[in-house]
């Protein structure tokens, strides 16, 4: 019997409910992007001939559309390869700007990897940054943010939702507490554009990323929104080399890309509450039909301030890997370490105070704009009959099983 | 993973004196296996397994047992992880399953012998009128 892992034959997943690693391209995206391929294929700077004006056009367009997702003006908007560079732009960036003003950043315990690993950079060359913790649910405390800044303090940087358990930041009463203190805010909206309505006014930020491929949109465009007004933002770019996009971050534009990025922010925008609600009966319908059937299943993360579409359960006495592939015509991810590059359990569950073990039995469900109620139920008895396997043959289910054996015999004495 | 091949998942009675059990690994790291032995004049009746981990654990646990199933202790003893990681393909980053899964047969190995030698020790304490 092979393992997973190096050789193994690989079975197509016929269900896919990862939709926080990424989305399918919408077929709407799909057909405004292929024009840009072949017949509009000019490169947006060039200047003196239809082909590059044609692909411009495209482009401000789209500025336009994803700058009103986010009601933003379309100036604000920098395109970027994608959240991770916008990240970095946004960090980094304010990092070298601002470092002579200070050199404390703020940010918390369960971001991104993409943030986290910019600020250890900025440790590296002598900023200080403070992590802070979450609650139980996953949540930042807008008092900590207050208690923890510093007058060095040049930068905030919190995620709008978290990709892992869903929980989602009080990030307007952060913004508040940021305005006060006139101290940069950034915000990765990856995971909540889209999804819940973002409005970088309401959330008071004044840096914000965000990506194309978790709105059904294409990979390798994304952007990040910078504030002109109140105040004007500036940024050190980290890529050198013509000036594009107000000298922020040079480079030709993905026209392609960009194009798709709008449309997937046009349809996004028309479709959100709607959506986000469906999508939302649809992921209770699938959290009911398991708790129904099986106990000792945890549900990570905050129960109502939560993402629509995001489902992270913790199944007692199994292990995340082993569940995954026990039902691997589903497409699903794990906290599990055997699952991480890092070979570690997730961050975000141990900072949210779950056990290491419980960490390694958790499963990410994320649903989204194209699964059905058929697919729920289907995935329900895919995910009780592969749980109640690996309990058969687990011996911590085993050992818990006859403890509470021995204390139901020991209340019958 | 292929669920309907375990068929040495199970449980022995791990008070009987002819069952050797033996466990490796650690919850928290999100790996914990169990072997158990039934043996009789030195050699293994059955062998069953238990696995919490991923699908590399379960495995090789699999294959610990099914190999050790029939042989002599020594026999059993002399299984190596490398053996089992070789003929589960793992990847270098699991190999830390078939070194569990070793570890587990090795003990309980060990478990059966001690336990064997505990009962050695106890006749002989009977037999020459206990230790007044």
């Amino acid at each position: 019997m092979k393992s997973s892992g190096g050789g193994r034959a690989v079975k197509q997943a016929r269900i896919y409910m990862d939709h926080h690693a990424t989305t399918p391209v919408d077929p709407r995206v799909l057909e405004a992007m292929l024009p840009y391929f072949s017949e509009e294929f000019g490169n947006a700077a060039s200047r003196s001939h239809s082909f590059g004006w044609r692909a411009e056009e495209a482009v401000e367009e789209s500025r336009e559309t994803i700058a009103q997702l986010i009601h933003a003006g379309p100036k604000e908007i920098v395109f970027t390869s994608g959240a991770t560079e916008s990240d970095n732009l946004a960090i980094l960036g304010t990092a070298e700007i601002l470092g002579e003003r200070g050199r404390h950043i703020l940010t918390c315990r369960t971001e991104h990897l993409a943030v986290l690993d910019c600020c250890r950079q900025l440790e590296r060359r002598g900023f200080q940054v403070t992590y802070l913790p979450v609650d139980t649910t996953g949540r930042v405390s807008p008092d900590d943010v207050r208690a923890a800044l510093r007058r060095e303090t040049i930068l905030i940087s919190l995620m709008a939702a978290n990709n892992e358990v869903g929980t989602l930041h009080p990030i307007s009463e952060i913004g508040k507490i940021a305005k006060e203190r006139e101290v940069l805010f950034h915000c990765d909206a990856s995971q909540a554009v889209g999804k819940v309505p973002v409005d970088v006014e309401a959330m008071g930020v004044d840096l914000l990323s965000f990506t194309a491929h978790k709105l059904y949109g294409p990979k390798g465009t994304g952007a990040l929104y910078v504030r002109r007004k109140a105040p004007r933002v500036r940024l050190a770019p980290m890529l050198h080399g013509g000036g594009h996009e107000a000298g922020m971050r040079p480079g030709t534009l993905n026209v392609p890309g960009i194009v798709g990025f709008g449309k997937a922010c046009e349809v996004a925008g028309r479709v959100l509450l709607e959506e986000s609600s469906r999508i939302a009966e649809l992921r209770d319908r699938l959290h009911r039909g398991i708790v129904s059937e099986l106990e000792e299943v945890r549900l990570n993360g905050h129960p109502e301030l939560r993402l629509s579409n995001n489902l992270n359960l913790s199944f007692s006495y199994v292990e995340g890997e082993a569940l995954m592939l026990a039902m691997d015509d589903v497409a699903v991810s794990s906290g599990s370490a055997c699952t991480s590059a890092t070979q570690e359990p997730s961050h975000v569950l141990k900072a949210m105070g779950v056990s290491d073990e419980l960490a390694h039995t958790s499963l990410r469900f994320g649903l989204g704009r194209f699964n059905t109620r058929d697919e729920v139920d289907y995935v329900i008895g895919r995910v009780v009959q592969s749980v109640k396997k690996l309990r058969e043959i687990s011996p911590l289910y085993e050992m818990a099983l006859d403890e509470k054996r021995g204390s139901r015999a020991d209340g019958l004495r | 993973m292929r669920c309907a091949r375990l068929s040495h998942a199970g449980s022995l009675d791990s008070s009987h004196p002819e069952v050797g059990t033996g466990a490796a690994g650690k919850s928290s790291a999100g790996e914990f296996v169990r072997i158990q032995l039934k043996v009789r004049r030195e050699r293994i009746l059955e062998a069953k397994f238990k696995a919490f981990g991923c699908s590399g654990s379960i495995a090789s646990a699999s294959l610990a047992a099914e190999w050790a199933e029939g042989k002599t202790l020594e026999e059993a003893a002399s299984i190596r992880e490398s053996e089992l990681a070789a003929a589960l393909e793992l990847p270098p980053t699991r190999r830390h399953c078939s070194t569990l899964a070793e570890e587990a047969l090795h003990c309980a190995i060990q478990n059966y012998r001690e336990k064997c030698q505990q009962r050695e020790n106890l006749s002989s304490i009977v037999s020459t009128g206990g230790s007044r």
